[in-house]
């Protein structure tokens, strides 16, 4: 923390530059792999058996695939709050943390899309949705959107890369495939002023427009939810509620996401106890945010308890949801504001495991946003098999679900393996900045 | 193929003046299910092969007819894809169901599942039981699919799989279904079911040509729902589930031409209504259902319900 | 060749018509009622429905895919008129064909016979009715704007047609699925001039130009059969055409988007794609850079 201007460029590189995997790495990355490959074949059973593999039924017809998708589209939002905001902000102290939230943002952009056709009774009509796409359904909507996001967040990485990517081709083994890799994406780069102007610019106009695009994502998905007359959905808040539920838990991914760099890349000199101190109190505050639009989504239908509204409230309440749902509020909210507000509680472990708390509590949030509303019709659930007035995700549905957030941080890793998680360019730049302002 | 003209003569009035829908409702009959001048009695129009095939008459003689007139004719002629999404021109179908004389009895159930390959589980026609607060008293309540006027599943739907047809029927495309279950989410009335597994079905229907006047046969990973039997409608019969109501508690027919029936009464659609306060489900959630209730006063029958309690 | 396959297949087909009959036990196939009843609109050629039953328990049900046989005055070659399957409801339609036209306009009465012979589920079955010939003529006008329908029956004997009294007509006004009566009364019987009449006073919806069709029929007559004789009259309330299936709104097909989902989310589009695609250009315009540095 005392003089981290004084490393040297050759140090900052030879410290960020990717690494092979280690042992732990191996393990780590074995591991991912054997749960995509189970959940390659629980899709492979449903494509053959169809949706009836999973246990959702007519009442229950959205399932954990559909609150894993939110849930993915939720996270994804950290890439404009970290990168675009606190660039547009000038926070000084961004720099470390820019491209783990924008590879954040994309491997569950794109796994979101991935979810979401396998959510489809018919995924080989995929193509029905550009051929007869119509512009009155919300989906359309939220296809154009993430489209667009995925797009923009791709960029997003890309821009400030060019200027890491000659580093990467001269430190790396001449001829290798990796090499190859660095020089097709930017042999080109040649870091002169004006490459710089425009890289600057062009960082600049994402910056701005990806902000609106990013809300925009996040508040057409809960307008899947929002535009229809369902107990818990019926919602005029539900964008901003949505939205300040995404920017909490991208905030409480980038800090589980730090920690785990730091420690198994040894960042410790460029993550520093102070961006945990940071994302920590920036956590707080968007819990605080979360919790207010809680409050207001439950307390304001439970004061009125119309009949409808009521099944829905008393089953998060008081019935079958109701364990999960004052842990996700207690363990998911409450915990994480009380740990970090305090300045011990902001060290890396404790910053660490309330990061896992607040993650972990949005996937299930989004669980509980969507399965009891199902559960809650306006006509009584009558008439039908005693297991179609519960749901209960199969072990298909968990080996699909768990495997695509294993996919999302198996591309993470991938991409930490490819390229220096922490800009390397930008991190030199700074210090020298910083050494000649002390001069 | 039915020549329409040829059952109606209609000399004096130029054919584009006359609006399909009248010229459908003068096939039409009384709603005895055997009369024929509603539907495409098939019109002889075989030619003799030459070709003879012995047939044994009652008394037990062969009989030698020719085999071109032996060939059993199409009954319904086949309706285009696009004629099927249009709907039928100048009508605005609907249904009124009378809840004083409903007992459960869920042969209009029984014969919507048969008609149109429905699993016991999905049925597409609910008998609720309904007791709407503590100390008012309880009655059974059908429901179909409501064919919403601003129907919230349409609104939802990403690649135009369910449609709202001229006619007031909303019909599904299980050819164009992608799957997502919006439709579902979005109905408040609960009405679709999701073909989750293949659907059992008997190899005849199975290789049919998927029509969304019949919703058969039934997709996997499509939704499916009443569809209020446009095909019977366009043969001049009632939906399965009117004609076999024994109760009459089904009425239906055109609003525009102001007439329901229920296989049995024929009434007028708005004195129906008016005089017995019909009403519809869910009003304020301005889908505007094409189904009208009457509510269940003067019951015909006594509230049974063997169920549990809290069922209701 | 082909001769021989059809004459190979002529035997197929009277063994399965006549070995089963003969060789299987009647016994214990399940006995069938068969109906049948004549149908004629507006003086066209008859139609024949005919429909199966079987007992099951004490009740009647309608059996489905049963061929029935028709033929027309005798059980012959010559009388053959054609065969109808039932469908699920135990029911199957056939117009007399042209060919039997003229035997048909000349007879005063005709025999109608429906036949199910050498059927693997059920025993042979069969039904006759006989049909005098009639027709209903229908008149509708309008004096001192009172509307009056008239109806006047006619059989045909001796080859010209008679009036026929004391019998049950109907007049109605024609709906898609059902009739509506013209008047309190359910039917009405015709008076010594075969004649039956009613005011008409209903207000009722028409088509577009409030033409309606009225009709006069006999139903059920052990004589006559069904009879029906619609006329097109202008007595309806035009139809205020409903266009709202044509209007662009939410609920409508893609190619009916309203305007303002239109035009608003398409300008948003073109506006960030067209920034995404000068951001495309930008990173050409960093390797062109990269390229002449490299050449200079």
């Amino acid at each position: 923390m005392i003089d981290q201007s004084s490393i040297s460029s050759d140090k900052i590189t030879s410290d960020l530059m990717p690494q092979k995997f280690g042992k732990a790495g191996t393990i780590w990355v074995s591991i991912l792999v054997l749960l995509c490959l189970a959940g390659l074949f629980g899709y492979y059973r449903q494509l053959t058996l169809g949706l009836g593999v999973t246990g959702m039924r007519d009442y229950a017809s959205w399932g954990i695939y559909i609150s894993n998708f939110v849930f993915f589209v939720a996270i994804s939002l950290v890439g404009s709050l970290i990168t675009a905001i606190f660039r547009l902000t000038n926070v000084g102290w961004r720099t470390p943390l820019t491209r783990i939230s924008e590879i954040i943002a994309v491997s569950a952009i794109l796994f979101a899309s991935i979810i979401i056709i396998v959510d489809m009774g018919r995924p080989e009509r995929f193509t029905h949705i550009f051929l007869y796409s119509r512009l009155q359904s919300p989906i359309i909507w939220d296809v154009i959107v993430i489209t667009t996001y995925l797009v923009l967040s791709v960029l997003f990485l890309y821009f400030p890369l060019l200027a890491d990517l000659p580093i990467l081709i001269k430190n790396s083994k001449a001829g290798s495939g990796l090499q190859k890799l660095y020089k097709f994406l930017g042999s080109f780069w040649k870091g002169t002023a004006a490459q710089f102007k425009i890289t600057e610019k062009a960082v600049k106009i994402i910056s701005v427009m990806i902000i609106p695009v990013a809300l925009a994502i996040h508040t057409v998905t809960s307008w899947l939810f929002a535009t229809t007359y369902r107990p818990g959905w019926d919602s005029t808040n539900f964008g901003a509620y949505f939205v300040s539920g995404a920017f909490l838990v991208g905030a409480g991914g980038v800090i589980v996401a730090m920690y785990v760099f730091r420690k198994a890349y040894k960042l410790e000199a460029y993550i520093t106890e102070k961006h945990f101190d940071y994302m920590g109190k920036i956590v707080v505050m968007l819990a605080l945010l979360y919790l207010y639009f809680n409050v207001n989504e439950y307390l304001v239908p439970a004061f009125k308890m119309k009949k409808a509204e009521e099944h829905h409230l008393m089953s998060l309440f008081t019935g079958e949801f109701s364990l999960l749902f004052w842990s996700v509020i207690i363990l998911g909210m409450i915990v994480p504001i009380v740990v970090l507000i305090f300045p011990s509680g902001r060290k890396p472990k404790t910053a660490f495991i309330m990061g896992v708390l607040v993650v972990v509590g949005a996937w299930f949030k989004r669980f509980l946003i969507v399965t009891p509303t199902m559960l809650s019709p306006f006509l009584p659930m009558y008439d039908v098999p005693e297991n179609y007035k519960h749901y209960w995700p199969t072990w298909e549905e968990w080996a699909i679900t768990i495997g695509s957030l294993a996919g999302a941080l198996l591309i993470i890793t991938i991409f930490a393996r490819l390229f220096p998680i922490v800009p390397i360019h930008e991190t030199i730049e700074e210090r020298q900045n910083v050494k000649q302002q002390m001069l | 193929m039915v020549d329409l003209p040829k059952i109606i003569p209609q000399p004096q009035i130029p054919r584009r003046n006359f609006i399909k829908g009248a010229l459908l409702a003068g096939l039409a009959s009384s709603c005895t299910s055997n009369d024929p001048f509603t539907t495409a009695a098939t019109e002889e129009s075989v030619m003799a092969s030459g070709e003879m095939v012995k047939l044994l008459s009652t008394t037990g003689e062969i009989i030698e007819v020719d085999k071109a007139y032996l060939k059993p004719l199409e009954e319904i002629p086949s309706i285009s894809q696009t004629a099927q999404r249009m709907g039928i021109e100048g009508k605005k179908f609907v249904m009124v169901i009378d809840l004083s004389r409903c007992k459960n009895l869920k042969k209009c159930q029984e014969a919507c599942n048969h008609a149109h390959f429905v699993s016991d589980a999905q049925n597409w026609i609910k008998v609720y039981p309904i007791q709407e607060a503590e100390h008012t008293a309880p009655f059974w309540q059908p429901t179909t699919c409501m064919h919403c006027d601003d129907p919230p599943c349409v609104k939802v739907c990403p690649v135009d799989a369910t449609f709202k047809r001229q006619d007031g029927i909303v019909g599904i495309d299980a050819d164009r279904c992608i799957g997502c279950r919006f439709c579902m989410a979005a109905c408040p009335y609960s009405t679709r079911v999701f073909n989750w597994d293949q659907p059992l079905l008997p190899p005849e229907v199975l290789a049919m040509n998927y029509s969304s006047e019949t919703s058969c046969p039934p997709k996997i990973g499509t939704v499916s729902k009443c569809d209020f039997c446009p095909d019977m409608a366009r043969k001049g019969e009632l939906p399965h589930c009117v004609s076999a109501c024994p109760n009459g508690v089904f009425f239906f027919g055109d609003m525009n031409e102001d007439t329901v029936t229920n296989g049995s009464e024929t009434v007028r659609f708005s004195e129906l209504i008016r005089d017995r306060s019909g009403y519809r489900l869910m009003e304020d959630l301005g889908t505007k259902p094409s189904v009208y209730y009457l509510p269940p006063v003067d019951r015909l029958f006594p509230f049974k319900n063997e169920l549990k309690p809290e069922e209701g | 060749m082909r001769r021989f396959t059809s004459s190979w297949l002529c035997f197929l087909f009277t063994c399965v018509l006549v070995i089963p009959t003969q060789a299987q036990d009647e016994k214990d196939k399940n006995a069938i009622k068969v109906d049948l009843a004549y149908y004629q609109l507006d003086n066209a050629l008859p139609i024949l429905v005919a429909s199966a039953k079987t007992k099951n328990g004490k009740k009647f049900e309608p059996v489905d895919s049963v061929d029935i046989y028709l033929y027309f005055n005798e059980e012959s070659t010559v009388g053959f008129i054609g065969k109808i399957r039932t469908n699920d409801k135990g029911i199957g339609k056939l117009s007399l064909p042209e060919r039997f036209r003229s035997d048909w306009a000349t007879l005063p009465s005709s025999t109608f016979i429906a036949t199910i012979t050498g059927n693997e589920r059920f025993k042979d079955a069969s039904t006759e009715i006989e049909i005098a010939k009639a027709k209903i003529e229908l008149t509708a006008e309008e004096k001192d704007s009172v509307r009056i329908i008239t109806a006047k029956v006619l059989a045909f004997q001796d080859s010209s047609w008679i009036v026929v009294p004391e019998t049950e007509i109907k007049l109605v006004v024609r709906r898609l699925l059902s009739d509506i009566k013209v008047g309190e009364d359910d039917s009405f019987t015709t008076d010594d001039d075969g004649v039956a009449s009613t005011e008409f006073n209903l207000t009722i919806p028409g088509d577009g130009d409030g033409n309606i069709f009225i009709g006069a029929k006999i139903d059920d007559n052990d004589t006559y059969g069904n009879l029906v004789t619609t006329k097109v009259m202008k007595w309806g309330a035009p139809l205020e055409r409903d266009d709202s299936f044509e209007a662009r709104t939410l609920w409508a097909t893609r190619d009916k988007t309203p305007l303002w989902l239109l035009i608003f989310p398409n300008l948003i589009i073109a506006s960030v794609w067209g920034i995404i695609f000068y951001l495309l250009y930008l990173i050409t315009r960093i390797i062109k850079l990269g390229k002449t540095n490299e050449s200079a």
